[in-house]
């Protein structure tokens, strides 16, 4: 086992240097740099001449790009991802509370996804062609469907505003029930529909028919015989979703104020500052590839017929 | 089916979320004001960033050597008096005696100095530097008094002098906390910093040593909210929830958003109408827009009350002139002679004259070249409703106009390259100035045509230190701009700011800042 | 042939897919009985409706399949009628079922011995242990060697030979009375054909249970069977002893399906075959579904094969056929096959 684990990394660090220099490279296409971003707007640029070469040989954005690159490859191994230009600290400084926050919203929003979704799937699929199936799928459509902003601003304003349950502006836990709700009934959309198409299609085999013939009541087959392959094909989906999530809800920080990183990767873009870019960059790379490789180990863990060496 | 068990289940599920819920009704006890930032300011360190919601922010927690009087003179604030040298290039300030900062150390012109080094310091590179790029050195004279010296005669200075970034940074506390100090500033202002959670909320809290030296400030002691909340909060419709819920004292809305709150007993509408800003047209300098004929066509063919009505609800004002008003030094004399009021009718005659004919369908040609321009502007619903309103008034002259917008940060170093006609833009500045920046040859995206008269005006605008003197140079350079037709002014928007009921004292002053030692509850 | 009531009785059952004139009408009429003990085989050509004919019983067709009609009567009560309590409470305990992919009809996620004990524990109220003890006998009784470690296995780690016997044991892991074997060897190697036979043929005979034994291959009937149904298309043509079936086929068709066999030890240029195939069971059918390919229908008379549908006949006591053949008229009473 650890040594498929072991290899599966070793084939994602090409991967992750591909993806560090095809950035690299476009930053050093686009003509303008954090630098002159900064200075846009507030004055001409000749007023600005002097300080913004100094601040351009300072991080040595005057050099050319190979040169860059390598001095910045260099220093990520040694795991100084520079120094944010806009923010005048060191990105890690910024990243590291960040992506906490971005693992909690994610982690709470794909735990009550999970929470809702998937019973409302297994339910509807249990449940097939009744109207609970229909109505909980039309939901689940909705789900899909509605954008994330609307939905956000919607819940804020029955919950702050109508039912005031909670403030618009909430403080400490509280922040996360609403971002994390949003977002969490977003994703239980797919999930909901993953898991009902994929029980579904388990109801129909052999061996649940077998189980019927021996007398087993619907819920359990559902739940001892149905259940695990359903589980099975929703933590694809889950494994996939995971990964997207943590490149940037960024839409769901954005409105609620989340400090996440996939808001500060918006900002960073618009600052064009490159040293926040790269290493968002690089976490949301290595979340997706985090996230698959855990959704790997945990197929050949559970599902007994996956050979670890294959 | 279960029924009972899920039903515990389902209780115990829910029952700690319900803990986690922050009791309301709590806050009463404590005098606060809460406000909305629409984003998180990346730093506060004084005199290290030129973006607007920093500047709010230190507003609460520096006061300045001066301040602008409503008549656009500065006045006296920390500094006591000053006095300008013969050549104008030197300015000797004395400071008043016993300011304090928040950290207990005193004020005085070693700290001024510190202040003024770090800005100027290229280590720092600070953007302050770049709008104060005259200025070469401060010294110290006494303790309490220093003296500035700019490589030329700097007419900008005072006005940008009285900003928010120009307040002082207690030494100490810089030396002391270094690379942190942004997270920790310390200053002399009627607020002090209290906390800051990253991204998400600003705490400050009363300063009960202040005394307000200005004396166009009510309140002359220490402020009257105990503690200052600044919530950022992005999202418009945020923002306009939590007025609602009452979570925010006041907030700057959008106008579409004040619209529906206007009636609304429980609020105020705060209109400041000494806004200093300009939405205008600018030019390329391209064919066919080189020749004058053609930019006079297009000023006279934009229906700026439309606009006005489409972009801001009408809250603001028709601008006929390059400058704003509300800027010591707008002449309305000049704007009315030489500005052009909507006459389609004028424009379409200019365009026959020009040789510009109409086609079967409307659409105008020349030498076989049809009326056809683009125009840019930046990402934002007050641009994107004007460029409709532009749009139609263009088609109704028959030129077809094409429309894109970006990102701020793409869209103005675009326009240093070809592929637009014309750009809608805006500016928001305190002083004449901005129309040396911006339209002194070779003008601020390169592209004006060289022109010694223009010149020397809008330099002497930059360093005509003599107010009477200067407001001779800025009407002549209002006019000089006009008659080229270099830009079509648009409007002025005055900012709209929605407060509970209950506040008072909500004011703006010249600088369109705040006295927040003034602001107070009516219940308080 | 015993007095006694029969322990199952089928009465004009009828199980069609989709709705409206088009519905496949895959069992359109079958009546049928076995006894205690008794094994019946139903035997016929792929798509005759056999297999649906045994999921009707425990009534494990699955949508668009439904029952339209008819009478499952096990122990006099009616399995069709029944609420589904009482029905999941008769699968398994009472009537059993193993299927034709052996493997496929395991969970391949749960280890072999779990899956014999599941029913033991759920339905028959041993504990965690007792249950796994007594599913690994039940491994052992059904001939697996090395029952304990093979308890632990999962099913894509067997054979299919060893699925079955699997499947057999938790089929009969409760002892049920009846046991419907739906082509229970026909995906095995021919070899493990014959152990399989016989391994269900004693262990049936060791509980009593009666086995009802779908297959198309008449082999497999001749060696297992008491009494033999012939199904084409959806009917039950012929029904009797199986001595008499395999000897003296009443019906065409079973006279064909017994000449189209092929014989051991005989050299055949050519097997015969019955020309023709079967009806297109969307449409309701008129008079006898075997006419078009029966090589009899010049005799009967064509209006009558073409028009009428045969009842069932009694060429001798305890066979019954549907073929006018076997009589110009009607029997008065059709007397259900199989009972004196």
């Amino acid at each position: 086992m650890s040594r498929y684990v072991l290899r599966r990394l070793l084939m994602a660090l090409p991967v992750v240097v591909g993806i560090l220099l095809v950035t690299f490279m476009i930053q050093a296409v686009i003509p303008t740099d954090a630098v002159s971003a900064m200075y846009e707007g507030q004055t001409t640029e000749e007023e600005a001449a002097e300080a913004i070469a100094a601040m351009r040989q300072r991080y040595g954005l005057d050099q050319p790009w190979y040169v860059q690159f390598t001095r910045y490859a260099g220093n990520v191994l040694h795991g100084d991802f520079g120094e944010s230009i806009r923010l005048r600290r060191p990105v890690s400084e910024e990243i590291g509370y960040r992506f906490v926050n971005t693992l909690q919203l994610t982690g709470a929003a794909l735990l009550i996804g999970i929470l809702i979704g998937v019973p409302m799937g297994i339910l509807s699929a249990a449940k097939k062609d009744t109207w609970l199936d229909v109505g909980a799928m039309t939901v689940g459509l909705l789900g899909i469907s509605m954008p994330a902003f609307f939905f956000g601003l919607l819940l804020i304003l029955i919950f702050a505003v109508w039912l005031q349950w909670i403030p618009v502006v909430p403080r400490g836990g509280a922040a996360l029930l609403l971002p994390a709700l949003t977002l969490g009934l977003i994703e239980a959309a797919p999930l909901s529909r993953i898991a009902r198409s994929a029980m579904i299609e388990i109801l129909r085999r052999d061996h649940i028919r077998a189980a019927r013939s021996r007398g087993m009541g619907e819920m359990s087959v559902i739940l001892r015989h149905a259940l695990p392959g359903t589980l099975l094909a929703v933590m694809t989906v889950i494994g996939l979703q995971f990964g997207n999530l943590l490149g940037g809800a960024f839409i769901i920080e954005v409105i609620f104020g989340w400090r996440g990183i996939g808001e500060l990767g918006v900002k960073a873009i618009q600052w064009r500052d490159f040293a926040l870019t790269q290493a968002i960059i690089l976490i949301s790379a290595g979340a997706h590839i985090s996230a698959n490789l855990l959704v790997d180990v945990l197929y050949a863990w559970i599902d007994p017929r996956v050979d670890y060496n294959a | 089916m279960p029924n009972r068990r899920t039903f515990l289940a389902l209780c115990a599920l829910t029952a700690p979320s319900l803990a986690i819920l922050p009791r309301r009704g709590n806050a009463a006890r404590l005098k606060e004001l809460r406000y909305r930032l629409t984003e998180d300011p990346e730093s506060l360190h004084s005199g290290q960033s030129v973006s607007l919601t920093v500047n709010t922010c230190l507003n609460f927690l520096h006061d300045r050597l001066i301040y602008i009087d409503d008549e656009g003179k500065p006045q006296p604030w920390l500094a006591e008096s000053w006095s300008f040298s013969e050549d104008n290039k030197q300015i000797a300030f004395k400071l008043r005696p016993g300011t304090k900062f928040h950290d207990g150390t005193d004020l005085d012109a070693a700290a001024v100095k510190f202040h003024f080094d770090s800005i100027l310091d290229p280590k720092t590179a600070s953007p302050v530097r770049g709008q104060i790029s005259a200025l070469e050195s401060c010294e110290v004279l006494e303790p309490l008094s220093f003296r500035l010296t700019f490589s030329r005669p700097f007419a900008a200075a005072m006005i940008l002098l009285a900003g928010p970034t120009y307040g002082f940074n207690s030494p100490a506390a810089v030396q002391k906390a270094g690379r942190q100090y942004g997270r920790r500033p310390v200053g002399t202002g009627p607020y002090m910093f209290k906390s800051w959670s990253a991204g998400s909320e600003l705490v400050f809290v009363r300063n009960p040593h202040y005394r307000q030296l200005r004396p166009d400030a009510l309140n002359k002691g220490a402020p009257y909210a105990d503690q200052i909340t600044l919530s950022v909060l992005p999202e418009e419709g945020v923002a306009f929830s939590a007025l609602q819920t009452g979570e925010l004292s006041a907030a700057e809305l959008q106008t579409d958003t004040v619209e529906r709150l206007r009636q609304d007993k429980r609020f105020a509408v705060v209109i400041d109408e000494k806004a200093k800003n300009l939405l205008f047209l600018e030019f390329s300098f391209r064919p066919p827009f080189d020749d004058r004929a053609m930019r006079d066509v297009i000023s006279h063919a934009i229906d700026r009350e439309a606009i006005l009505r489409a972009s801001y609800s009408s809250y603001g004002a028709v601008d006929l002139s390059p400058l704003s008003l509300g800027i010591p030094g707008y002449d309305p004399a000049v704007a009315s002679q030489y500005g052009t009021p909507y006459d389609p009718a004028k424009a379409k005659a200019l365009l026959d004259q020009a040789g510009w004919k109409p086609g079967p369908n409307g659409l105008r040609a020349k030498d076989g070249k049809e009326a056809k321009f683009a125009i840019r502007s930046y990402a934002n619903p007050v641009t994107d409703r004007a460029l409709a309103v532009i749009q139609s008034n263009l088609a109704d002259i028959g030129i077809e106009i094409s429309v894109s917008t970006a990102d701020w940060g793409t869209f103005y170093p675009s326009l240093l390259r070809e592929g637009w006609d014309m750009g809608l833009n805006r500016w928001t500045y305190s002083d004449p100035l901005v129309l040396t920046n911006l339209f002194r040859p070779p003008g601020h995206r390169r592209n004006l045509p060289e022109d010694a008269e223009l010149s020397r005006i809008l330099t002497a605008v930059d360093s005509t230190l003599d107010p009477a003197e200067r407001q001779k140079v800025v009407s002549e350079a209002q006019k000089a701009i006009l008659e080229r037709r270099l830009m079509v002014p648009i409007l002025t928007n005055h900012q709209v700011t929605i407060t509970q009921a209950g506040l008072q004292n909500y004011k703006f002053d010249y600088l369109n800042q705040v006295l927040n030692g003034d602001v107070r509850m009516s219940d308080w | 042939m015993s007095d006694e009531a029969p322990l199952l009785q089928v009465r004009d059952l009828r199980t069609h897919f989709g709705t409206g004139d088009c519905a496949v009408r895959a069992v359109n009429g079958v009546d049928l009985s076995i006894g205690r003990g008794e094994v019946l085989g139903i035997v016929g050509e792929s798509g005759c409706g056999k297999t649906v004919l045994a999921l009707s019983i425990l009534r494990l067709v699955d949508a668009p399949g439904r029952i339209v009609s008819g009478q499952v009567l096990f122990d006099g009560q009616d399995v069709l009628a029944m609420r589904s309590r009482a029905l999941t409470a008769l699968r398994g305990r009472d009537i059993a079922m193993i299927f034709q992919q052996p493997k496929a009809s395991l969970d391949p996620v749960m280890r072999i011995g779990h899956q014999i004990a599941e029913p033991l524990r759920l339905r028959g109220g041993r504990s965690r242990t007792d249950a796994w003890r007594e599913a690994v006998e039940l491994l052992g009784a059904v001939g697996i060697p090395n029952p304990e470690e093979k308890a632990r296995a999962y099913p894509h780690e067997i054979s299919g030979g060893q699925a079955q016997r699997v499947m057999i044991a938790t089929a009969l892991a409760l002892r049920p009375r009846l046991l419907i074997a739906d082509e229970p060897t026909t995906a095995l190697d021919v070899t493990v054909q014959a152990q399989i036979l016989e391994l269900l043929r004693e262990r049936c005979r060791a509980l009593g249970t009666a086995l009802i034994l779908v297959t198309h291959d008449i082999g497999v009937i001749a060696q297992m069977a008491d009494r033999v149904a012939v199904m084409y298309a959806g009917r039950v043509v012929e029904n009797a002893p199986v001595g008499q079936i395999l000897g003296d086929p009443a019906h065409p068709y079973t006279r064909g399906l017994m000449r189209s066999a092929p014989v051991m030890g005989a050299v055949q240029k050519r097997l015969q075959e019955i020309p023709g195939g079967i009806p297109d069971l969307t449409r309701p059918l008129r008079g006898c579904a075997f006419a078009p390919r029966c090589d009899g229908r010049r005799e009967a008379g064509p209006a009558r094969c073409d028009g009428q549908t045969p009842p069932p006949f009694m060429p001798s006591p305890g066979r019954e056929a549907r073929c006018w053949l076997q009589g110009s008229a009607p029997a008065a009473q059709p007397a259900p096959p199989g009972w004196s």
